[in-house]
């Protein structure tokens, strides 16, 4: 079983209590879900040590390609459970890049939708679990 | 399906008012100012929505010129699937754009309410205590 019950309020309050390390937990577990979720794409999703060390290495810009690539490969594998999202990559990209110009927001709305549709696609996948 | 959209909707407002309201409790107000002292192109918004309350539509304009437009783009999120598509895109487009403009005449003009202090930001002091 996948877990459904990711949520923005859980992920702001363990982030702040654990002054950011439970965000790299989240990654972590994140990657490894959408990993399964979608394993039927052939696609695979850098774990956290790779999100870490190139996010390093590229001053950040590799965490927004991350979060882009999580964001189109969530809209790209919905179909398979039946599903419809209307946010993709790009719009992960454009709420991380210019939502921050928002008071800081952005970055809030885009883990807003990725955790949704995480949710969504891990209701479809249990229950197609359960049925079989 | 709609019903599930607007709860999460509801959520994730609820989760942003109690995260900002604390960010405002502690003394941080604008995360984007608090670390590195420049003003966000969001600044002025609640002072401009307090004005309008109190029916002062020029004060409003003179603290954010685009007042207006969350008011604009919340119904346009929440009808998302009523918007054709290329008009929505088009509007993020336009408010993308409306948005970083006013942002970079606000920047290259400081006034009143928009004043670049990089010393008095988060990172600068850090940075000094280093």
């Amino acid at each position: 079983m996948i877990n459904t019950n990711r949520g923005l309020g859980k992920y702001i309050l363990f982030t702040i209590l654990t002054c950011g390390i439970y965000s790299y937990w989240f990654i972590y577990k994140l990657a490894q879900d959408i990993n399964v979720l979608c394993s039927e794409d052939g696609k695979n999703t850098g774990g956290l040590v790779k999100f870490i060390l190139l996010s390093v290495i590229t001053c950040g810009i590799y965490a927004w390609f991350w979060y882009y690539n999580i964001g189109n490969r969530l809209a790209e594998n919905a179909p398979r459970y039946n599903l419809h999202f209307s946010e993709n990559g790009t719009s992960v990209l454009m709420w991380m890049i210019f939502g921050i110009l928002l008071c800081g927001i952005g970055p809030f709305v885009a883990m807003h939708i990725l955790i949704k549709n995480t949710n969504a696609l891990a209701f479809a996948y249990n229950t197609q679990k359960v049925q079989q | 399906m709609k019903n599930i959209m607007i709860k999460e909707y509801v959520k994730f407002g609820l989760t942003m008012v109690l995260l900002y309201s604390f960010f405002d409790v502690i003394g941080i107000g604008c995360p984007i100012k608090f670390l590195t002292g420049v003003p966000c192109a969001g600044c002025g918004m609640t002072r401009a929505w307090i004005c309008l309350l109190h029916l002062d539509i020029k004060g409003a304009f003179y603290y954010h010129p685009l007042f207006f437009l969350p008011i604009i783009y919340f119904f346009i999120f929440l009808f998302k699937d009523k918007v054709p598509h290329k008009i929505f895109n088009c509007a993020i487009v336009i408010g993308i754009v409306l948005f970083t403009t006013v942002y970079i005449f606000r920047i290259l003009n400081p006034g009143a309410v928009v004043n670049i202090n990089i010393k008095s930001g988060f990172i600068y002091k850090f940075y000094k205590l280093l």
